[in-house]
């Protein structure tokens, strides 16, 4: 069960107005490699994780997805709220508002709403892992993307902040996997 | 090699910080616990992560208090009683900080 | 067979938390296996510099310098 803490887990800070650079940031939001995608899939696969320290691990990283993909759709919000319809106009953001106003939405940045297609969970819980591990490396890699797009100091600080959690989870999944393998190994064995 | 254990964290003056400073003093401590957690998850059996794990949630608890005590619940669905009226509807909300 | 046990820091720690051996010889080992360097419990940023970096851990910080390939 989720409960709700009435903070974001990184202090957000947005320097400007950017309606452009919110409609990229859109990618981790509601695209492939984003935290959405990222979340569901931990939470979905952990039920056929055979060894606690794995569910463990598979549900708080999950969790803490959930609450990265917050502060994505706060620098989106932060990005564009005070956007006048003259600053939309001309920039990718302006076909996000033509459907949804300044509205937050899972799409990516090229405004493909978001679908399970980008997840998967097999009963097989290395493979779930070893994708786990893919995943992480794609959220880092479209986060360094970000970064050299991003002209905002404040949205620099929060995309390098959640790239470094990439990494750390990348590491923690390894470990996961590791774990898995032993076990699978020593049943092999009884 | 353990030359920082943050051990006097949190035991400073909390009383006299905005609300934004205050939320940033919780933001620090849990999100110490976080990564604790997640290490933890794949290293139950590590002793010196789990006291600084348990460090941290003690500290981290006295914030929350404070905050409690101040602004009202920090979390809902029955993390903590509210007075009259119904605090948790209140902002600011994270994204409004 | 050579592989690492410390954490030593180079230019890319995934590089050296990632290992893909080929352990030859015997009925087990014909395939390629990954190994995943186990992070030890060592030093910790303190707690203000912990949040801004993205961990609480030296030896799992990779800092990204723009212009960076990978």
């Amino acid at each position: 069960m989720w409960i709700y803490e009435k903070k974001l887990e990184y202090p957000v800070k947005v320097d400007t107005t950017n309606p452009a650079l919110a409609q990229m940031i859109m990618e981790q939001f509601g695209g492939a490699d984003g935290e959405l995608a990222a979340g569901i899939r931990y939470l979905t696969q952990r039920f056929v994780m055979p060894t606690k320290e794995s569910i463990a691990t598979l549900t708080d990283i999950g969790t803490e997805e959930l609450a990265h993909w917050e502060i994505i759709e706060t620098l989106v919000w932060k990005l564009v709220k005070d956007a006048p319809v003259e600053k939309i106009k001309g920039t990718p953001f302006e076909a996000h508002f033509a459907n949804h106003g300044r509205s937050p939405f899972p799409g990516n940045a090229a405004g493909h709403p978001w679908t399970a297609a980008y997840i998967q969970s097999k009963e097989d819980p290395i493979t779930n892992l070893y994708e786990d591990m893919a995943a992480e490396q794609k959220a880092r890699s479209t986060y360094e993307y970000l970064i050299q797009l991003s002209d905002d100091p404040g949205v620099t600080d929060t995309l390098k902040f959640l790239r470094e959690r990439e990494v750390v989870h990348f590491q923690r999944f390894g470990e996961a996997l590791m774990g898995v393998q032993e076990y699978k190994d020593t049943k092999k064995y009884l | 090699m353990m030359e920082n254990n943050n051990e006097n964290y949190g035991k400073a003056n909390t009383e006299n910080l905005s609300y934004e400073d205050l939320l940033l003093e919780i933001q620090k401590l849990e999100f110490a616990t976080v990564d604790l957690n997640l290490f933890l998850d794949t290293h139950p059996d590590n002793q010196m992560a789990l006291n600084d794990y348990n460090m941290y949630t003690v500290e981290l608890s006295k914030l929350k208090k404070e905050y409690r005590l101040r602004f009202g619940p920090f979390a809902n669905f029955g993390s903590a009683p509210s007075k009259y009226p119904w605090q948790w509807v209140e902002s600011p909300w994270p994204w409004e900080v | 067979m050579r592989y690492r046990e410390d954490n030593i820091m180079d230019d890319n720690v995934m590089d050296n938390n990632i290992m893909n051996e080929q352990l030859l010889g015997t009925e087990e080992s014909r395939l390629p296996k990954v190994i995943v360097v186990d992070q030890p419990y060592t030093d910790k940023f303190p707690l203000d510099e912990a949040l801004k970096k993205g961990t609480l851990f030296p030896n799992l910080y990779d800092p990204y310098m723009v212009g960076k390939k990978y």
